[in-house]
């Protein structure tokens, strides 16, 4: 009988002590750190991004350009093409409306290409649904799902989730088929943070009625900001007279206008300021 | 019985309550313009006016070249005049070879097609060619169609629509924006969109030879038909809606051209217009009527309802309807306000926006009426106007049917009655329900075989109408020499011919009737129920698919006929007699063909051909419908009031 014990004990020694080994992960270069207390940045160590865009057809070119937007200045910034997870519904470079085949442009200036080379999306078309964006943040994914369509974070992991598209009173529109509630979304991330999928999330939704979204979520650690109030629109930017419609949105614009501002020193830049350069007057509504 | 009077019995309440709601629908109708809304976009899609439009004055003046070489051309060719078929087969030759000098890939086509006209079947020519987008799938495409005339008059500059789509074309040459293929119908006549488009949807196989090629583009979308005069600078810009049968296209389309316009500088309030130049009813702003009823919104509003309830299209675009394709005509005025660079702006704007489209036009109403190009009201609204008006017609109808519903009825009271009766032996007499119960059922199908002399009416003229034109044509020249020197003479005749023709009619019916009913007495309110059914029954199922007809329908109809009926009273008789004098259809066909500027028989053969062509309602209602209830109108007047059972209850 000791001799089983001593067995047992050692067996789960063995299985114990990995469990406490860290999982390596590449490390990355700064982000936009959160003003949080110390005793989390200490357990940081890589930086995930999901940005998504929901909603296909010609006229909704600026939810696409507000997520290139976006994936190109996350990677100028520094995280690496296998942490960045791109879903577009609808690939507006190959639309036979669009004027400039093969780019996408988010100002009308026309002087940044983010269609350029190097763009990595891994979900496209149809396979942004609502059950494959769900599977995503869980992880639970089906055998056969490659590497790169996998979230495949820790609990060191701060993410960033920028979701852009037609949304409303606590839901999002996906494909102009289906909807995400803001319901199974906090349960995903309830889900994440369970499983310790994660150390911190950014949640960025562009949308009408935005800040609905984001009502129910009860997971710690989770910072969200939404570009609009219950019951106001999200307006565009600006509009291309050479396309023919607009595309940027207006909240979008402005974040990515204060990280191209900003890229000298973006070691010392926290949300708060970010947060700040938000007002009435330049959006339309009131992000929060 | 001391219950109270069913609702039925209260006869003369209903009916003054249902004279009131007449007169309300009447008022309401002038009220339209008031109450209109403004037109909105309803398919995000669309974004009219967003893109900026490239059309520059070099494509126009490509257009004006075009216009004036055409010009030229058809000068030189005058001595073809005589056969129509030739020059129209020498014009689609000359189109044919300028678009080839436009784009080696245009691939014209000549479409020969028949066209009856004036009784002569005839061969003419029209020349369509389609022009691929190149990063397109074709399956989808709009078309763009016109007209070339006899003679354009000679203006400078000026850009007919054979012009502005060549330029159209040209400019379209170089455009990288285009999702969806782009046909060009160019025609002389307006039947031959009618039957480009059918042999267009017709099932068809490959082509044996490349004289067989019929280049197709998926399916059509919408279409686009311009009407300009060759003029260099206009002044409204005028769009025709309606289709065949009143049907009317998406209101989106119209929205769409609207905002283009607005973004390209025309003030939209005022310089677009859905009255075709020149006025179609210059009645309409006579100065005998009150001010009211004259503003430029009233008299848009109704020539819009006349234009819908003859059914006739307003222009080429009407074949497309019947395909369920969306299609407008855009037209000018004359004038100088602005150049015509403008409209090929507009087409090239409005093109742009619907090359946005995923899919068909969906999103905004089919059924509306327009008081200008900018107000409008759904059917949600123009419906209620329209049920005050049928009001009467309904009511008395629905008297009717209780009144006759009671007939049929046997009291409970009877059956317990005949039941113990019988268990005692006694012999059953019959209560006094039952003794009106067949009279009337008979009258109802008396009423009914008014019916049948309707469809006779609608079938016969299908079949002979050689016959029929023939013996009509040898009684107008018989009579012709001394009618034509009576005052009123032919009006006079047509009324003869009316009243004979109805007699004898009446007259087969009268023993067709004395055969059902035998003995019995005739029924007169079931009688009457007979001849209303068809009438209740055509006037609001067809007021879905052309309201404005079967609002003026119902406008003569219902204060009418309604309260017809047998009385003692001679006075009553006599006014019931007037009143059907004034409204009969030789006085209306007559009053019709005074406003239209023309004959009654000329009138009565438009009308027929039109339903051939268009569907359209007025020779249904006119055969099925109104002449039978006309004659049996007389008939029931005409009836003694003690022909019914002695008792009286139904007054």
């Amino acid at each position: 009988h000791l001799r089983t014990i001593v067995l047992l004990l050692c067996a789960l020694l063995f299985i114990i002590i990995p469990s406490y080994a860290s999982p390596s992960s590449s490390s990355s270069s700064s982000t936009p750190s959160s003003s949080h207390a110390p005793s989390n940045s200490t357990r940081h160590t890589n930086n995930w991004a999901v940005l998504v865009c929901t909603s296909r057809f010609w006229f909704n070119y600026r939810h696409i350009s507000n997520v290139l937007g976006f994936y190109r200045t996350v990677k100028k910034l520094g995280i690496p093409d296998s942490q960045i997870i791109v879903m577009l519904a609808d690939d507006m470079a190959c639309n036979p409306r669009n004027v400039y085949p093969g780019s996408i442009f988010n100002n009308e200036n026309h002087k940044l290409d983010l269609y350029g080379e190097h763009v990595e999306v891994d979900y496209r078309g149809y396979e942004v649904n609502v059950e494959n964006f769900i599977r995503l943040l869980t992880g639970r994914h089906d055998p056969s799902v490659t590497r790169s369509k996998r979230l495949l974070t820790d609990e060191r992991s701060n993410i960033l989730v920028y979701m852009t598209g037609h949304g409303g009173d606590e839901f999002l529109k996906f494909q102009d088929a289906e909807e995400l509630s803001s319901h199974d979304l906090a349960d995903a991330f309830a889900q994440m943070h369970s499983k310790k999928r994660y150390n911190e999330i950014l949640f960025m939704v562009d949308t009408c009625q935005a800040n609905t979204l984001y009502k129910q979520f009860y997971s710690p650690n989770i910072i969200a900001i939404g570009s609009s109030r219950l019951g106001e629109n999200s307006y565009s930017h600006h509009s291309d007279s050479d396309l023919g419609l607009s595309v940027i949105d207006r909240f979008t614009y402005h974040t990515l206008e204060f990280f191209e501002n900003k890229q000298r020193n973006i070691n010392n830049v926290s949300l708060l300021q970010l947060f700040k350069t938000y007002n009435y007057d330049k959006l339309g509504s009131h992000a929060e | 019985m001391s219950a109270p009077l069913p609702l039925y019995q209260r006869r003369k309440q209903l009916r003054v309550l249902s004279v009131v709601l007449f007169l309300v629908g009447l008022f309401s109708l002038t009220q339209f313009p008031q109450h209109a809304h403004r037109t909105y976009v309803s398919e995000n899609a669309l974004m009219p006016g967003s893109a900026r439009v490239d059309y520059s004055s070099k494509d126009l003046e490509a257009a004006a070249r075009t216009t004036h070489d055409f010009i030229q051309f058809q000068k030189t060719i005058k001595h073809l005049s005589g056969d129509l078929p030739s020059w129209s087969r020498s014009c689609a030759e000359w189109i044919v070879s300028r678009l080839q000098d436009l784009n080696c890939d245009l691939d014209p086509r000549i479409f020969s097609y028949n066209v009856s006209l004036a009784g002569r079947q005839e061969t003419r020519y029209q020349v369509y060619a389609v022009l691929k987008a190149p990063k397109a799938d074709g399956t989808e495409s709009i078309a763009l169609t016109t007209r070339w005339h006899w003679h354009h008059k000679e203006a400078a500059n000026g850009v007919s629509g054979l012009g502005l789509l060549v330029s159209i074309l040209g400019h379209l040459r170089t455009s990288r924006w285009m999702a969806k293929d782009i046909i060009v119908l160019i025609s002389d006549t307006d039947q031959g969109v009618r039957s480009w488009l059918d042999k267009y949807h017709a099932p068809h196989t490959y082509a044996s030879s490349d004289d067989d090629v019929f280049p197709r583009a998926g399916s059509i979308q919408a279409a686009i038909n311009f009407d300009l005069p060759a003029t260099s600078t206009f002044d409204q810009i005028t769009l025709s809606l309606e289709g065949y049968n009143g049907q009317l296209p998406n209101l989106d389309l119209t929205n769409t051209i609207v905002r283009v316009a607005r973004v390209e500088g025309l003030n939209t309030d005022h310089k677009m217009s859905l009255i075709a130049h020149p006025a179609p009813y210059p009645f309409l702003s006579s100065p005998y009527l009150p001010d009211e009823l004259t503003t430029p919104m009233m008299t848009t509003l109704f020539t819009f309802m006349i234009n819908q309830a003859k059914g006739v299209p307003t222009g080429p675009h009407g074949a497309f309807n019947t395909y369920h394709i969306d299609a407008v005509t855009v037209g000018v005025s004359p004038g100088t306000s602005y150049n015509s660079v403008m409209i090929g702006r507009v087409a090239v704007g409005t093109l742009r926006s619907l090359n946005n489209l995923l899919e068909r036009l969906h999103q905004s109403f089919y059924f509306y009426v327009l008081c200008s190009p900018t107000h409008y009201l759904s059917i949600g609204e123009y419906m209620i106007p329209f049920g005050l008006l049928v009001a009467p017609l309904l009511v008395e109808f629905l008297c009717l049917v209780f009144v006759f519903a009671d007939t049929q009825v046997t009291r409970p009271r009877d059956i317990a009655e005949a039941h113990m009766l019988k268990r005692e032996g006694k012999t059953v007499t019959q209560g006094e329900h039952s003794m009106r119960q067949l009279p009337a059922l008979l009258s109802v199908v008396c009423g009914l075989l008014f019916l049948a002399l309707g469809l006779a009416l609608y079938v016969l003229p299908l079949f002979a109408r050689r016959l029929l034109s023939g013996v009509g044509v040898l009684v107008m020249e018989a009579t012709l020499f001394p009618v034509g020197y009576i005052p009123f003479g032919y009006e006079i005749e047509f009324f003869l011919i009316y009243v004979i023709l109805g007699a004898i009619a009446v007259r087969l019916l009268g023993s067709a009737t004395r055969a059902l009913l035998g003995d019995l007495p005739i029924d007169p309110s079931s009688f009457k129920l007979g001849i209303m059914i068809p009438v209740a029954v055509f006037i609001p199922c067809m007021s879905l698919l052309n309201f404005s007809f079967c609002t003026m329908a119902a406008a003569i109809v219902a204060p009418v006929y309604s309260f017809l009926g047998p009385s003692y009273n001679h006075k009553q008789r006599l006014m019931q007699a007037l009143a059907l004098l004034i409204v009969s259809p030789p006085a209306l066909l007559m009053a019709i063909s005074y406003f239209g500027n023309t004959n009654v028989p000329a009138l009565m053969d438009a009308i027929l051909d039109q339903h051939l062509l268009y569907r359209s309602l007025a020779y249904p209602f006119l055969t099925l419908v109104y002449i039978p209830l006309h004659l049996a109108a007389c008939r029931l007047i005409s009836l003694s009031p003690y022909e019914h059972s002695p008792t009286k209850k139904d007054k």
